[in-house]
């Protein structure tokens, strides 16, 4: 027998309970109780560049400008905005930039990579929620609030790849190159390779003058192979041994591979590498030696070959150092060096452009916080909560702003989730954590450990 | 509220499904007995209790600075770069490739990376193998048994053998253990194989390179 019910729906007993099912289900679901569904599909090829600029920038200067014209020096009273851009150097124009068919905007240290805007989406007001250095940097780089100093979680790059079935395909899944890598539970495929540059990876990758021959190799490769430990119940609990035994054959062939002959920047021999010098603005000579600073250009072209060649999946790199400038300093070295970070971002677009990579490639450039939008008593800038990062590649909105500070001190603002706008109450507040996880779910990975979602306004 | 109402019904209808139970009465008299012990319900010696010593670590980079010199009799891991096209300076590798190799330096880096990965294993054997020839080197330029850092032995290959065992991994192997159990089998053959290919000196090298690349050597 049925009932007509006051609702308008038909329901017997069977219709009843498969209804309230479907409903329970949608309820556990719409709750988070099972993982959410990627926004895409994950591409096994798509790449990834963590580009981070070390030392906490100085927003301002280029991603989070200021009006010169509205705010002035005699303003700063009232706005507590201090631009002080009459101050740099003469070779960094004091002027804003601005485009006809962008929202976007960007400072004086902005460098070459102006051109790229209309691939950019720039997220303002990034709310770090601390000043200290290493817990910004990690925060950014796991997406998780650090546990006092000590990162909390993996880094991003390594979640990516040990969600990446195809990560065996690459050589160095996770390369990081003077950027911090973490590892928490996930598999060893995953961990980054660290470096300290091209030339240490150069000589990582290539066969020691010291090798023995290679007939005792062969000897010591069968003697791993079948070598038993000598207390498995104690190294091996918790997969030591395993993983010594697993690297060592990694590292063999890392070395059989020749992969150093990508990252040798200075190879006189080869007209690709004269190529890549000139794009990257390295230069000839080799370096003093090994473990030396290396430019950003190099680290972005380092960046470039590794995606490029099929090497790595994920490249994290150092684009800027030096930003910390709480004196005088801030005004003659921070801006050379942001500039130079942008220029060689801009450099390392227009090769993987070249390279048709990067429509599967998606860039994430970051900073441990900002700085101050007042000068200090020293003429530097401290550090500020605010922050800024920038996306550009596959899976971002392009030529938008997210978010925003507010036009007295520079706060981070809530925004709306879906149109990114910044919002006088309510909304949300912009952290790096639903960032990172709106990264991974545009481009088809679960940002699960993350516990957030990602933000339609920063998914293409 | 819609939410609430939907799990609300689900909880009703999944308690609906369950199976009752009779509930225990609160006048059960074994309800009311707190106090009297419980019998044991099995006679199973009671399980080992879980151990709960710290985790198996990889060697730091400080530690192979301070225990290589001690080991190869003042010899370390260099790099000459007059050597290699750079310039004339020897670099000391391990100080050098610091962050590479996960080093902390408690400015921008305050924890040290002691994953045994794969760069750090390609690092491990290019060290194992220039320190180990080093070492034979030395020993070649003659001195006491004493004074010998990779063969003080090498008329007695189980003797020498053992002597590398508790040098380097710290495990004592008495003289008079048999050798099918005396954890050296796989060295003894590896020392065999490369000296019936290319000579004792040979076959000594790849032996002081396997130990040194050993997960006992690199663990602690």
């Amino acid at each position: 027998m049925k009932h007509h019910n006051p609702f308008g729906l038909n329901l017997n007993r069977r219709g009843f309970l498969s209804a309230a099912g479907v409903g329970a289900g949608a309820v556990m679901l719409s709750n988070g109780l099972v993982p959410r569904m990627a926004h895409a599909q994950a591409a096994p090829d798509h790449r990834f560049v963590f580009a981070y600029f070390s030392g906490g920038w100085d927003t301002l200067l280029c991603l989070d400008p200021r009006n010169p014209s509205e705010f002035t020096e005699e303003a700063a009273r009232d706005t507590k905005i201090q631009l002080a851009w009459d101050r740099l150097d003469p070779g960094f124009r004091p002027e804003m930039t601005s485009f006809a068919d962008s929202p976007i905007t960007f400072g004086p240290a902005i460098g070459d990579f102006a051109r790229h805007y209309q691939k950019a989406c720039v997220v303002r007001g990034l709310s770090m929620d601390t000043v200290t250095h290493e817990v910004g940097r990690r925060y950014m780089i796991t997406g998780k609030m650090p546990a006092g100093l000590q990162a909390s979680g993996s880094a991003m790059p390594t979640r990516i790849v040990a969600q990446n079935a195809a990560a065996e395909g690459f050589a160095i899944p996770n390369l990081a190159s003077q950027v911090e890598t973490y590892n928490q539970g996930l598999p060893t495929i995953a961990t980054g390779m660290s470096v300290n540059g091209a030339s240490d990876l150069v000589f990582a990758l290539q066969k020691s003058g010291d090798a023995p021959k290679s007939s005792i190799e062969g000897h010591l490769a069968a003697y791993r192979a079948k070598a038993a430990p000598c207390d498995p119940v104690r190294l091996d609990r918790r997969g030591f041994m395993g993983l010594v035994r697993e690297s060592q054959v990694r590292a063999t062939d890392l070395v059989e591979n020749a992969l150093h002959t990508f990252f040798d920047f200075r190879n006189q021999q080869n007209p690709d590498m004269a190529a890549l010098r000139e794009r990257y603005g390295i230069g000839n000579a080799r370096p003093g030696g090994l473990g030396q600073a290396v430019t950003p250009g190099e680290q972005a072209a380092l960046a470039a070959q590794a995606l490029k060649n099929n090497v790595s999946q994920c490249v994290s790199i150092t684009l800027a150092s030096g930003l910390d400038t709480h004196d005088e300093n801030w005004a003659t070295d921070h801006p050379p060096s942001l500039q130079s970070g942008f220029n060689a971002l801009a450099a390392l677009i227009d090769d993987l452009e070249e390279a048709d990579l990067m429509s599967k490639t998606t860039i994430v450039c970051f900073s441990e916080f900002g700085r101050t939008s007042l000068l200090n008593t020293r003429d530097g800038r401290d550090h500020s909560l605010a922050s800024c990062a920038l996306l550009v590649g596959a899976g971002v909105p392009a030529n938008t702003v997210v978010g925003a500070t507010t036009d007295v001190g520079m706060n981070a603002m809530p925004i709306n989730p879906e149109s990114g706008e910044a919002i006088a109450t309510g909304g949300i507040t912009l952290t790096p954590t639903k960032l990172l996880a709106s990264v991974m779910q545009a481009n088809g990975y679960d940002p699960y450990d993350l516990r957030e979602q990602g933000l339609p306004c920063l998914m293409a | 509220m819609r939410n609430f109402t939907m799990i609300t019904m689900a909880l009703a209808i999944t308690l609906s499904a369950c199976e009752s139970t009779t509930p225990v009465s609160a006048d059960d008299p074994a309800a009311a007995d707190l106090w009297s012990p419980t019998p044991a319900t099995s006679t199973d010696a009671p399980s080992a209790l879980p151990i709960t010593e710290r985790s198996t670590r990889r060697i730091t980079v400080d530690q192979l600075r301070r225990s290589l010199p001690a080991l190869f009799g003042g010899e370390t891991w260099t790099y000459d770069g007059a050597m290699n096209g750079r310039d004339g300076q020897v670099y000391e590798l391990l100080d050098v490739l610091s962050r590479t190799l996960g080093e902390a330096d408690y400015i921008e880096v305050t924890t040290p990376n002691v994953e045994p990965s794969p760069l750090f294993q390609k690092f491990m054997s290019d060290l194992a193998a220039q320190l180990c020839a080093k070492g034979l080197s030395r020993d070649a330029d003659g001195g006491t048994v004493d004074e010998k850092l990779i063969v003080p032995y090498p008329e007695d290959v189980d003797a020498n053998l053992r002597f590398l065992r508790l040098k380097f991994h710290g495990i004592y192997v008495p003289e008079d253990a048999e050798p099918e159990t005396d954890g050296l089998a796989d060295l003894r053959g590896l020392y065999h194989d490369i000296e019936a290919d290319t000579g004792a000196t040979d076959a000594w090298l790849g032996v002081c390179i396997a130990i040194v690349t050993a997960p006992e050597f690199l663990a602690y």
